[in-house]
């Protein structure tokens, strides 16, 4: 489960969060809404250990992030907004990568989730950003970790694409994982969610 | 066992390989041509000393020893900060769980792979000692010691300044050295200066060493000190390991620093960088290009500034200890002019290619050379201020006009290779510079 506790973000005079408080239970599907600039990321960053809070707590999975960083990672499987990949790997070696990472999940599920077909074997650099898009989701989801959260995740995926990863991440939700999912697009909550959290100005509404 | 962080390297490396086909053969050969043609003119310069008495030899094989030593101590701790921290495996690294120790493994190799080439073409600047066997092989020990010693002491400082940067302990250090950085970012930026002097003392010590060898029967206290970088080199690795697991902690670190920055007084000092006050005083149509650089050399490339001092340190120190003009001063002046020409290739690799193609600009070049120029103004200015100061006006303003001459070109150069090739810009422009340093040294 996630469970965020009174979260306070400070970039200078920008107070970008607020008191957030938020928990996401297993087999729950929450999409945290809001517009461009509401704390959206921030909050995805401090969940992710990517960016560290000024106050209040986060926990993935039952593990502090800020006391064990490693730890919560292994717990989490995370889809930053602009994710990073190896160019000069393909999926299928990207993918292997993370397995052996986290020693769980199987190369073959990742491909399926990617959807890659024949060009799982071509390297990152040549992909299309939406097929890098699935690459990274495929990594984050291909060791089946308790927690999924994804950053603006199903952005700049076609509608098949995103309706196949919206039916992936309800059906890991069922098998019992925490999924927070963040956008701006009010379709996609709608489409995608059992529970809707709106942030607005670094407030959770 | 099996480290999946070399096996992705090892796969991205042969893909990389394969992409870029017969072009990296060339790429690779370009600056080996370079030094090779460059020796003629090392002959009568810098091995100026063959054929004085063997006590002249020995000084003078050790001072040509130093010189290329260092170059490659500086290069490798400042090439080792990006290699350590901000290298390409981050898709792996960033947002998965890290196994620190097989991933440190995987960056020794990466960065030694990645540079080894640079050890070769310090021992090829030595071939003109071939007639000296032991001399030869003495200085091949202090030349190899400068890059085992960069690569190490670089690979374990720049990680312990990752783990150690937000130390309460070290507060008080860093907050009188930062200026106007966050803390922690001080620690990343001086690291590759701290890297350059623990590994510059210990080539300093190997050619001590070196000239003990040369003037009498073998003594443990010289071998000692011929292998003090080896030691250094150990020692870094050692550290690096044992703070491998900053790795972890270092996308919080760097995004602690950016959202410090961004927290800046007023939004005009959060844009301020290095250097900014260059911009009105070039052409019209160059700044926009020139501003936008010095932001990117100073938000993403900061290490070449902080580098850019450290060598400009090392030159002073090389003017301070040399004679009038000598040859040391200039070889070692001339030859960090040129290594920071090599920011221009690395401002063309972060500039998206797209923007190249759909906003071609016939100022990017003139405004990338007078950034890549601006990289070295602390070795223009340090070196000749320390040689005024040791041997007199004359001689200082000889070598401030030595160097800004062979900076003009090696800006012009590395602007020109960069806009042409972006990053693989950087092995013909190293080809051709190494003709200019030796050229300069003469």
């Amino acid at each position: 489960m996630i469970a965020v506790h009174d979260l306070h973000k400070r970039f200078g005079r920008v107070e970008a969060l607020r008191g957030v408080t938020l928990e996401v239970r297993p087999g729950e599907r929450v999409c945290l809404l809001g517009h461009n600039g509401a704390g959206k990321s921030t909050l995805m960053k401090i969940l992710s250990g990517q960016l560290r809070p000024d106050s209040g707590s986060v926990r993935v999975g039952d593990v502090d992030v800020a006391a064990d960083p490693n730890a919560a990672r292994a717990r989490l499987g995370f889809v930053p907004e602009e994710p990073a990949l190896y160019d000069y790997l393909s999926a299928r070696e990207f993918l292997e990568l993370v397995v052996d990472l986290r020693g769980a999940g199987s190369v073959e599920e990742g491909l399926d989730i990617a959807g890659l077909g024949e060009d799982a074997d071509r390297t990152l650099r040549t992909y299309s950003q939406g097929m890098r898009r699935r690459t990274a989701l495929a990594a984050a989801l291909v060791a089946h970790p308790p927690v999924l959260v994804l950053d603006e995740a199903l952005n700049g995926l076609d509608p098949p694409s995103s309706a196949r990863v919206r039916e992936i991440l309800a059906r890991r939700a069922s098998e019992g994982a925490a999924v927070l999912l963040s956008t701006h697009v009010l379709e996609i909550a709608q489409a995608f969610a059992t529970r809707t959290v709106v942030l607005d100005a670094g407030r959770i509404r | 066992m099996r480290n999946p962080y070399v096996v992705a390297d090892r796969r991205a490396e042969s893909a990389r390989a394969r992409a870029e086909g017969p072009w990296r053969h060339v790429r690779a050969g370009l600056p080996w041509l370079g030094t090779l043609a460059a020796l003629p003119l090392l002959r009568g310069s810098v091995y100026g000393f063959l054929g004085a008495s063997p006590a002249g030899e020995a000084l003078g094989a050790s001072g040509a020893a130093v010189r290329i030593g260092l170059l490659l101590a500086g290069a490798m701790s400042l090439d080792t900060f990006g290699q350590a921290l901000r290298g390409p495996d981050r898709g792996g690294v960033d947002v998965h769980p890290l196994r620190p120790v097989p991933w440190f493994s995987s960056v020794v190799r990466r960065s030694g792979r990645a540079r080894v080439a640079w050890l070769g073409l310090g021992l090829v600047a030595l071939t003109p000692l071939a007639s000296r066997p032991w001399l030869c092989a003495w200085a091949a020990a202090v030349v190899a010691g400068g890059w085992l010693a960069g690569w190490g002491a670089g690979l374990g400082v720049n990680l312990a300044a990752a783990a150690l940067a937000e130390r309460p302990q070290l507060a008080g250090l860093l907050d009188a050295v930062r200026g106007a950085n966050p803390r922690a970012h001080a620690a990343l930026l001086y690291a590759p200066g701290v890297s350059l002097g623990v590994s510059g003392v210990a080539v300093i010590a190997a050619s001590a060493g070196m000239e003990g060898l040369a003037a009498g029967p073998p003594s443990a206290g010289a071998v000692a000190l011929l292998l003090s970088p080896v030691v250094v080199a150990l020692g870094g690795l050692a550290l690096g390991r044992a703070h491998a697991d900053a790795r972890v902690t270092l996308p919080a670190l760097l995004g602690e620093i950016e959202a410090q920055h961004a927290a800046a007084e007023s939004p005009e000092e959060a844009r301020a960088v290095y250097l900014q006050w260059v911009v009105p005083r070039v052409p019209a149509a160059w700044r926009p290009l020139v501003l936008l650089d010095l932001r990117h050399l100073w938000r993403a490339q900061r290490s070449w500034v902080s580098g850019g001092w450290a060598l400009g340190g090392l030159s002073a120190l090389a003017a301070w200890s040399d004679g009038p003009l000598g040859v040391s001063a200039r070889a070692v002046a001339c030859g960090a002019v040129a290594l920071l020409g090599l920011s221009a290739s690395r401002l063309a690799s972060g500039n998206p290619a797209w923007l190249d193609a759909s906003l071609p600009s016939t100022s990017r070049t003139p405004a990338r050379a007078v950034v890549a120029g601006l990289t070295m103004l602390p070795v223009v200015v340090c070196a000749p201020v320390a040689e005024a100061v040791r041997h007199g006006v004359v001689p200082a303003l000889a070598l401030g006009g030595l160097l800004a001459a062979v900076g003009a070109v090696c800006a012009l150069l590395a602007a020109g290779t960069a806009a042409r090739w972006r990053a693989r810009g950087a092995a013909p422009y190293a080809a051709l510079a190494v003709l200019i340093v030796a050229g300069g040294a003469a």
